[in-house]
């Protein structure tokens, strides 16, 4: 048999976007325009979510501009964030 | 003929594809992944659904059949796959909090390149080198995943490099002149192929070997000099002498015996190459790579210099492989196949921090 630890990468499918967003209390800010990326600052939407995450007690998004990803990818080196 | 024989005819066949199927699901449950993946699309086609299975099976499928290649060539890497959770709307902003878990989006399949290129870029930050990540600069953490992913989706999706590089290597993402020189270093040192068998090696041993000591200046600088050590290496034209074969930092060191002298090899001498190691040895390095022509002579004369050195000294066979190597013959670069192994000490010293040894190592 394979030995073969898994980690999990949380996920949320475009499909269950607006539910999961909903859930959180966040869909109408997102809706409005009002979710900003924390690296950026830029307004995140449909075109350019590339993730959420929690920090310092808030839900903090990250757009899919290299810069910004290069940044989320420096905080889950530092295990800032977790999988 | 009887009713039983009949009925085992009939059963024979589906029964044999059945156990095929459990074979295939328990020895390669990657190439299920993928082959499964390709499958769904099809009935997605007709159906509309499953697109969360699509993508899910793609991704898991061509990370984990990576990591699980990874371990063929870094013995001492433990490979750790992925498995997509999709998060659900049960969960409260406060239960979301205090997990402290990124979450990534997947966008529908017909996008799936740039949701294999995030996924991978997300597994390879978080869970690549993981030990060793702790001691490395920014610059050195980042063109190492940077360098690994692109070894990724060389072998698992060709076709997402074009959007890979734009996004991440083109002059306008890639504003780091650091991390610009790593990669080019990397790809002269994966170009004769030691880039994982040597680099990424000694570094998996390094993050073995420091504990309880953070990120410091030595290390780096250490680190470092040694990828220029291996980029010099690689950049030697065969027979070439003035080029240092050894590198003997405080934290990597490590050694490159280079087997291809035909004379020696002719009347089968192996004292000059056991001397050398010899001395290696008395200099306290602890790795030794053994690298020479995979050619039936040479690749034996290695094996009978890596016995005599196995029975004469304390190293041992850490692994060995034949690879595939661009090495410069009169300044041009020709493929070769390149035999290695490595010898290993079994008195490698361990680095523990300043405040760690006050209070425990007397």
């Amino acid at each position: 048999m394979n030995e073969f630890i898994k980690e999990e990468i949380d996920s949320v499918h475009d499909k269950d976007l607006v539910k999961i967003l909903d859930g959180l209390s966040l869909l109408n800010k997102f809706k409005s325009g009002k979710l900003k990326c924390k690296f950026c600052n830029e307004i995140v939407n449909l075109e350019n979510l590339h993730s959420f995450f929690p920090e310092a007690g808030k839900i903090k998004f990250a757009c899919d501009k290299s810069d910004c990803v290069k940044k989320l990818y420096d905080l889950l080196r530092e295990n800032k964030i977790s999988l | 003929m009887t009713i039983l024989t009949e009925l085992s005819k009939i059963l024979s066949g589906p029964i044999v594809v059945i156990i095929v199927i459990i074979y295939l699901l328990l020895k390669y449950p990657e190439k299920v992944e993928k082959w499964l993946s390709l499958l769904l699309r099809f009935f997605y086609f007709i159906t509309r659904k499953g697109g969360r299975k699509i993508v899910a099976l793609d991704i898991q499928g061509r990370i984990n059949e990576f990591s699980k290649s990874l371990k063929i060539e870094l013995p001492n890497f433990t490979p750790v796959g992925v498995k997509l959770h999709w998060i659900t709307e049960k969960e409260t902003p406060s239960e979301f909090i205090s997990k402290n878990r990124l979450v990534i989006r997947m966008r529908e399949h017909p996008n799936q390149n740039k949701n294999f290129v995030n996924a991978s870029m997300v597994f390879i930050s978080k869970i690549f080198l993981t030990k060793s990540k702790k001691y490395l600069s920014k610059s050195l953490k980042e063109s190492v995943d940077l360098f690994v992913a692109k070894k990724l989706f060389e072998k698992e999706k060709p076709e997402v490099l074009d959007q890979f590089f734009e996004d991440y290597f083109s002059v306008k993402a890639l504003t780091n002149k650091k991390i610009m020189e790593l990669l080019e270093k990397y790809n002269i040192i994966d170009r004769v192929g030691l880039f994982y068998p040597v680099l990424i090696q000694e570094l998996n041993f390094l993050g073995e070997k420091v504990f309880f000591e953070q990120r410091s200046e030595n290390i780096e600088k250490d680190v470092k000099a040694f990828i220029d050590f291996l980029e010099n290496y690689a950049n030697r034209d065969i027979g070439e002498e003035k080029i240092p074969k050894n590198y003997e930092g405080t934290f990597c060191r490590c050694g490159i015996v280079i087997i291809a002298r035909s004379l020696k090899l002719a009347i089968g001498n192996t004292k000059p190459f056991t001397t050398y190691i010899e001395k290696l040895i008395d200099n306290k390095l602890e790795n030794i790579y053994l690298i020479g022509s995979a050619n039936k002579s040479n690749k034996e004369f290695i094996d009978q210099i890596n016995t005599e050195v196995q029975e004469n000294f304390d190293l041992q066979k850490y692994y060995s492989k034949v690879y595939k190597a661009e090495i410069k013959i009169h300044g041009e670069r020709v493929e070769v196949k390149n035999y290695l192994i490595l010898l290993r000490s079994s008195k490698t010293l361990r680095y523990y921090g300043k405040e760690y040894q006050e209070k425990f190592v007397k």
